[in-house]
């Protein structure tokens, strides 16, 4: 447990800076709202004459005058990409930095088995995840107050559900990925996320690259298609789940065999 | 009974060696000694021992334990000390006692505000404010305030100044006093012979000689200094032959009758023969091949 306060107390920080930078970009965003409404007409126009940017981007499909349609794109855009950042990051360096601060040996001469440590660090890159996500979810429903605006509760619920989903699976794969390496990988933590969402962008550009579905989480979190009712194939949800628990296995069977660096 | 116990203990890091076919027992009660230079494997086998890294093969074990199956009860009973101490520099001192304490599961407050008195440490600053002398007496705090049986320490006196090392020495003869066993991995051999009651020589990954340090001391090496000869002819059993200047100074290991009926009748001016320091025995052993 008391590992546990530690881990929790050295997230923190960052957990704080992340949510924060990016609760406050989504109150930025939707108090422009009430401005782009006015301009609705000209603004829809001219996102849906954007080419092949208005399809992967959604604009065909989200309607720029309706205030959770707005969010869809401007929040979702922030909270998929700077969260997958965010979650990515912090559940690489998790195990790894012990290694690349040194701080590993102290750790683990202590009587700890290397299961328990795994276990508490991935406890703590949940817990900072799960919470970036609901900060973010209740700066989205201030936001709305702040304007005024109402909105439909079970398409903004559903896509803060799957915002986290795809959060946590880039998480636990990161977080196995910590296991194998021994510093601190902010490339991982930036590269890998940015990887995946490029691969959604090469989805909605071509339909033979639509098996990508499969592996990029983007896909499924995407807001025009959650936001506007529909819900997403059930089984790039579920491979999701299985990518993130595979990571979280090999992090247990990596860290538990691992030859600790001096 | 044997504290620490290793059968033919190896460990490669891919084709590069670490230590091989390492076999030594420690006693308990004993204050061990492992002495050898930087890459010889001091560290590869402390890491072993404490379970941080796999042996490619043989087997160790302290305190009867296997030390790959075991390590977390083995670590229960252990205090450890490294040669480059590393915490969470976000933490003041005592927050590292009380993680290392919680840890442990045991209330050490007691035990650590006594230790830190003694090492003159104000567990009140922040780490990230240490300096590394201060770290490495953190360390000990951390090391020794749950009072275990056997205590690993590499290089423990490292940036510790000579008022500090007496009393962390003081200290350790306290515990070794009250029952528990010390294994000393240093370069320093000095602190090896005044402070240790068995010494083990390591070399290139594998162990030369262990013995008591009174008889390693002992041994029949002698070191003989003799001044007024330029050339010194040759004779079986002398090792690092130096000519200093108006001296020859070399250790010799064979029979004193031989030694002295082949200096009969050479124009010595003076000559002192006398029990070679641990160092030297240590840079004997160790330097073999070019004397």
């Amino acid at each position: 447990m008391h590992f546990l306060k530690h881990e929790l107390r050295r997230n923190r920080k960052t957990t704080l800076i992340w949510s924060g930078a990016i609760g406050f970009m989504i109150l930025l965003s939707m108090l422009m709202f009430p401005q782009m409404k006015n301009e609705a007409d000209q603004m829809t126009e001219l996102f849906s004459n954007m080419g092949i940017f208005t399809e992967v981007f959604g604009m065909d499909i989200l309607n720029m005058a309706h205030a959770l349609d707005f969010y869809g794109l401007e929040a979702g855009n922030m909270i998929g990409i700077c969260g997958t950042i965010f979650a990515a990051w912090i559940s690489v360096m998790s195990l790894a930095r012990e290694e690349g601060d040194h701080t590993a040996e102290f750790l683990l001469t202590h009587p700890i088995s290397r299961k328990a440590v795994v276990y508490t660090k991935l406890v703590s890159v949940v817990a900072a995840i799960v919470f970036f996500n609901v900060f973010s979810m209740f700066f989205g429903i201030f936001s709305f107050g702040v304007i005024g605006e109402s909105f439909a509760w079970k398409e903004f619920l559903l896509f803060h559900v799957f915002e986290l989903w795809m959060h946590l699976e880039i998480g636990c794969i990161c977080f196995g990925i910590s296991a194998c390496i021994s510093k601190n990988s902010l490339g991982i933590g930036i590269g890998f996320p940015l990887f995946l969402y490029f691969m959604n962008i090469f989805i909605n550009i071509s339909d033979k690259l639509s098996f990508l579905k499969y592996i990029t989480p983007y896909h499924y979190a995407e807001p025009s298609t959650v936001i506007s009712g529909e819900i997403p194939d059930v089984l790039p949800v579920l491979l999701g789940g299985i990518y993130g628990f595979l990571g979280v296995l090999t992090a247990f069977r990596v860290y538990q065999r691992k030859n600790i660096k001096a | 009974m044997h504290v620490i116990k290793t059968e033919n203990l190896t460990k490669f890091y891919g084709k590069s060696r670490g230590i091989t076919e390492l076999s030594f027992s420690v006693d308990e009660g004993d204050i061990f000694g492992y002495i050898g230079p930087n890459g010889a494997g001091k560290s590869t086998t402390i890491r072993i021992l404490l379970g941080l890294i796999a042996p490619t093969q043989g087997k160790a074990e302290i305190l009867g334990l296997d030390c790959q199956k075991n390590t977390k009860e083995i670590l229960k009973r252990v205090g450890y000390i490294p040669s480059e101490v590393f915490f969470w520099d976000y933490l003041r001192c005592e927050e590292v006692f009380a993680l290392s304490a919680a840890l442990r599961k045991c209330d050490c407050r007691k035990e650590s505000q006594l230790l830190c008195e003694r090492l003159a440490l104000d567990p009140k600053k922040k780490v990230s404010e240490l300096s590394l002398g201060t770290r490495k007496k953190v360390s000990i705090v951390c090391a020794l305030q749950h009072k275990p049986d056997m205590y690993i320490l590499d290089e423990p006196t490292s940036g510790l100044d000579p008022n500090m090392q007496r009393e962390f020495w003081d200290l350790l003869h306290e515990r070794n006093q009250e029952g528990a066993t010390i294994f000393l991995s240093s370069h320093t051999l000095s602190e090896i012979q005044k402070h240790c009651k068995t010494a083990a020589i390591i070399r290139e990954g594998t162990i030369q000689v262990i013995d008591k340090v009174e008889s390693l001391s002992a041994s029949n090496v002698k070191k003989v200094v003799i001044q007024g000869l330029s050339m010194l002819p040759p004779l079986q059993g002398i090792k690092n032959l130096q000519y200093r200047e108006d001296k020859i100074v070399f250790l010799y290991q064979g029979k004193a009758c031989e030694l002295i009926g082949y200096l009969q009748g050479l124009p010595i001016m003076d000559i002192t023969i006398s029990d070679p320091e641990l160092e030297e025995i240590y840079m004997h052993f160790y330097r073999r091949e070019e004397a």
